[in-house]
């Protein structure tokens, strides 16, 4: 078993409401890269009952205050990080409210809104965050919700316009015919975001 | 299109990574035709090098990151993105797939890149199958169909196939190319960088949550 898998369970057995973020939500959109960690938005209140599932599966939970998240531990099985007030700076309610199901790794799961996760990763905007948000362009472009993104971004105070124009930088090499996407993106993030 | 970036495409790109300029001023200042500079500059566009707006030309994010590491590690990058520009996309339903068509074709290759680095390190699935094949080789391949939007499959051609190590059962590079190739895209290499305890180009990424 995987920490995903343990995440999955615990949370389908404890009924807690969720979300899954980052590379595993990634995932949902678009065939990219996953690594064994998962991070999760959840409800303060429903972290407690997540608690009661995982440790004992052997997880320990501790609070990492530096980077705003809870870390369920596993030697083996990997990382669990939690978040349950915001994620960089997108607040974990909103998060919730507008999370999707989706079949990820042969599992239903919740995750958060293509929206919401381009917002999050412009608001970090580290190396990692340009290649997901250029997967998830090229994936999905013309087909996310471009007028919420506009006034969340500007509501939230996020550089999302830049941060996506940046990333067009790093397209997955293995997308076809780089050049002709790159342009029809760059357009698309225009025309959408002025 | 044709597929140089020579020495006045590197003097060019250097030159934008102090300024942004216009065409006419980076052909004066490159001592080239006008046409010959808006040429090259459109190849190291399509590439990913430069971009253009408003009338002038600037060096990309992605050539900021490069430009900031050594000369020496640098300069391996425009060999390997020379390479990858040539590779044949190929769409087999999933990189598990992907391995399993190359393995089983009989064909001698070498895994390379996000594929190399998860053999490697285990620490990031890979999002495709990265490998050097011979270039008279590549018809042997049970081949997919040419991929529409991401490939699984992304032969790399090459006259001989690059130095390699054998990790778990696989031909992989050698971790110096390795590094290089991770370094050409940046985006998640920077983390794979970080899992083999490399160290990446300059930037800000936060990298402290690679488990080692």
């Amino acid at each position: 078993m995987s920490c995903f898998e343990d995440f999955v369970e615990a949370a389908s057995r404890s009924g807690a409401r969720y979300a899954l973020l980052g590379a595993w939500a990634v995932a949902a959109v678009v065939s990219f890269r996953t690594t064994h960690d998962v991070d999760v938005a959840v409800e303060r209140a429903d972290l407690w009952r997540l608690r009661a599932e995982l440790e004992p599966l052997g997880y320990v939970l501790v609070e990492n205050p530096r980077l705003g998240k809870l870390e369920f531990k596993h030697r083996e099985r990997g990382d669990i990080d939690v978040y349950t007030e915001s994620v960089s700076g997108v607040p974990v309610g909103l998060i919730l409210e507008r999370a999707v199901e989706a079949e990820v790794s042969g599992r239903r799961v919740s995750v958060a809104s293509p929206e919401d996760l381009l917002l999050m990763k412009a608001a970090a905007g580290r190396e990692r965050d340009m290649a997901d948000a250029a997967a998830i362009l090229a994936a999905a472009g013309e087909r996310l919700d471009w007028e919420y993104m506009a006034r969340a971004s500007s509501e939230l105070g996020i550089p999302l316009r830049d941060f996506l124009l940046r990333s067009l930088s790093r397209l997955p090499i293995q997308v076809s015919n780089p050049p002709k996407v790159r342009k029809a993106l760059k357009g698309l993030v225009e025309e959408k975001l002025g | 299109m044709d597929e140089k970036m020579d020495e006045a495409s590197l003097f060019m790109l250097w030159a934008l990574l102090r300024r942004p300029m216009t065409l006419s001023k980076l052909a004066a200042e490159s001592s080239l035709p006008r046409a010959t500079a808006h040429r090259r500059l459109r190849e190291m566009e399509e590439r990913g090098w430069v971009e253009r707006s408003s009338g002038l030309w600037r060096a990309t994010d992605r050539a900021r990151a490069i430009a900031s590491w050594t000369a020496r590690d640098a300069l391996g990058v425009f060999l390997v993105d020379r390479l990858f520009h040539r590779a044949v996309r190929l769409s087999v339903g999933g990189w598990r797939r992907a391995l399993d068509a190359l393995s089983s074709s009989g064909v001698e290759f070498v895994l390379a890149y996000e594929t190399a680095a998860y053999v490697r390190t285990g620490y990031q699935t890979p999002s495709a199958v990265f490998a050097y094949v011979r270039r008279r080789d590549l018809e042997r391949i049970p081949a997919g169909e040419p991929a529409r939007g991401l490939a699984d499959l992304v032969l790399i051609p090459v006259e001989e196939l690059p130095e390699w190590e054998e990790v778990s059962g696989f031909r992989v590079v050698t971790v110096e190319r390795l590094g290089v190739e991770l370094a050409a895209w940046l985006g998640r290499g920077i983390v794979d960088m970080a899992a083999l305890g490399m160290r990446p180009p300059p930037s800000a990424e936060e990298v402290s949550d690679v488990l080692l």
